[in-house]
């Protein structure tokens, strides 16, 4: 039986959206995920949003230069296809490492995926060591295939 | 910032190290907590700096302490853990968010200048004060875009939020330039309206122009802009340091020390030659 109390029960929405909220809404909308909020400056929104964009690829070009040499003049665009399906994890060397085994290939040069593997390394990635020949490999799979490579170079 | 005299800085960086050493002027670098990974060691360089009597300041860039949600009590700890093992006098954040609702930024973006902001904010910086053991100091940042629905100007809003956190104030003359070229902001009002009296330190950083808006980049020269900034603000406040951001595109460092010493001849009140 309902109740007949007709006041009206306490409701987030009248009382607008919280801070919590509309942060949300602008960060989601500066990660393109989602439309611009109401009341900003769509223009800057946009250019800010571009220019986020921008430092991510920049971030990821300084931390894998191999990688990013080994697109040529596709890196830009395929920096922005990553980006688009991938939101910002919270640091660039996850992102670069991201968008570095997104890249990498079963036809990859073998110092393009060190490069990757070296960064995994300094990241404090959990790896999985083999021995061989007295040397010691990081092994992993990258680029749909088992790499080993050597750290103290070819 | 009680007293204590800062003198000149700079961001640390691994490609700044060797500069760092062969400048006998410098009182004090900073370097960005996040670039350390947790459980290293300092590298040598700086502890070289440590032993020479130059102060290392810690400072954070991911605690999105203007967030409406709790900031994470591993990055707070994880910013007093650096600011003990530095020895630091200060530690130092923004008010900005980078994060909200599980989205990350990966920027330092601007909140809402309401009163909601100032509690969020207050409360956060309160949060920091219960486990850093040293003074924290905020910065103002740079923006491309406001929100629509400001309470209060800048200089209000900064000086609220420092009276009820108890917090000190970093001063970015650099982003006080590129706002007054984005967004119209009044710099001469600000200066004026700012607490400062509690200035810890100043930052300084490059940019340039993109597109019609000023960007601050950190890896463009400093505008003569801020230098003249910062000789305004040295002229009615004696700021107790000031330092040169450079994130990137390192120049020569003949070059670097020429932005060094305008940095210094500013803070002193002396017209650079440079």
């Amino acid at each position: 039986m309902p109740s007949k109390d007709m006041s009206p029960l306490p409701d987030a929405s009248a009382r607008g959206p919280t801070l919590a909220d509309r942060q949300a809404q602008l960060a989601t909308a500066l990660a393109g995920q989602s439309e611009p909020p109401p009341g900003f400056d769509q223009v800057r929104l946009s250019r800010a949003s571009a220019a986020l964009a921008d430092k991510r690829a920049a971030a990821a070009a300084k931390l894998l230069p191999a990688v990013w040499r080994s697109l040529g003049p596709e890196a830009g665009r395929a920096f922005r296809a990553y980006a688009t399906a991938h939101a910002f994890p919270g640091d660039h060397a996850t992102d670069a490492l991201a968008f570095g085994a997104s890249v990498c290939s079963r036809r990859s040069p073998p110092a393009v995926v060190r490069e990757v593997l070296v960064l995994r390394v300094r990241s404090g990635w959990p790896l999985r060591f083999g021995r061989a020949h007295r040397r010691l490999f990081v092994v992993a799979r990258i680029g749909g295939r088992p790499w080993s490579v050597s750290l103290l170079g070819p | 910032m009680s007293g204590s005299r800062l003198g000149l800085g700079i961001g640390w960086r691994p490609e700044l190290a060797l500069l760092c050493e062969r400048r006998a002027d410098l009182g004090f670098v900073e370097i960005t907590v996040e670039n350390f990974p947790e459980g290293t060691a300092l590298p040598r360089s700086l502890r070289q700096l440590q032993e020479r009597g130059v102060a290392v300041i810690p400072h954070g860039i991911s605690l999105s302490l203007g967030g409406a949600e709790p900031v994470d009590q591993a990055r707070i700890d994880r910013l007093a853990w650096m600011a003990e093992r530095c020895a630091a006098p200060v530690a130092s954040e923004h008010i900005a968010f980078v994060r909200a609702g599980g989205t990350e930024i990966g920027h330092l973006t601007p909140i809402p200048r309401t009163r909601a902001s100032v509690e969020a904010v207050v409360a956060n910086v309160r949060r920091v004060r219960e486990t850093l053991g040293v003074p924290l100091a905020l910065e103002n940042i740079a923006a491309l875009f406001e929100w629509p629905d400001a309470e209060m100007d800048e200089s209000e809003f900064v000086r609220t939020i420092l009276d009820e956190s108890g917090a000190l104030l970093l001063v970015d003359v650099s982003n006080l330039h590129a706002n007054a070229r984005n967004l119209g902001a009044d710099t001469a009002a600000l200066i004026a309206g700012l607490p400062l009296e509690r200035i810890a330190y100043c930052h300084v950083g490059g940019g340039a122009e993109r597109d019609g808006l000023y960007m601050d980049t950190h890896t463009d020269p400093v505008p003569p802009a801020a230098i003249a900034l910062l000789r305004q603000l040295s002229a009615v406040a004696r700021p107790p340091g000031a330092m040169l951001e450079r994130d990137g595109n390192f120049p020569p460092d003949a070059d670097t020390n020429r932005e060094l010493d305008a940095i210094r001849d500013a803070l002193e009140g002396h017209e650079s030659v440079a």
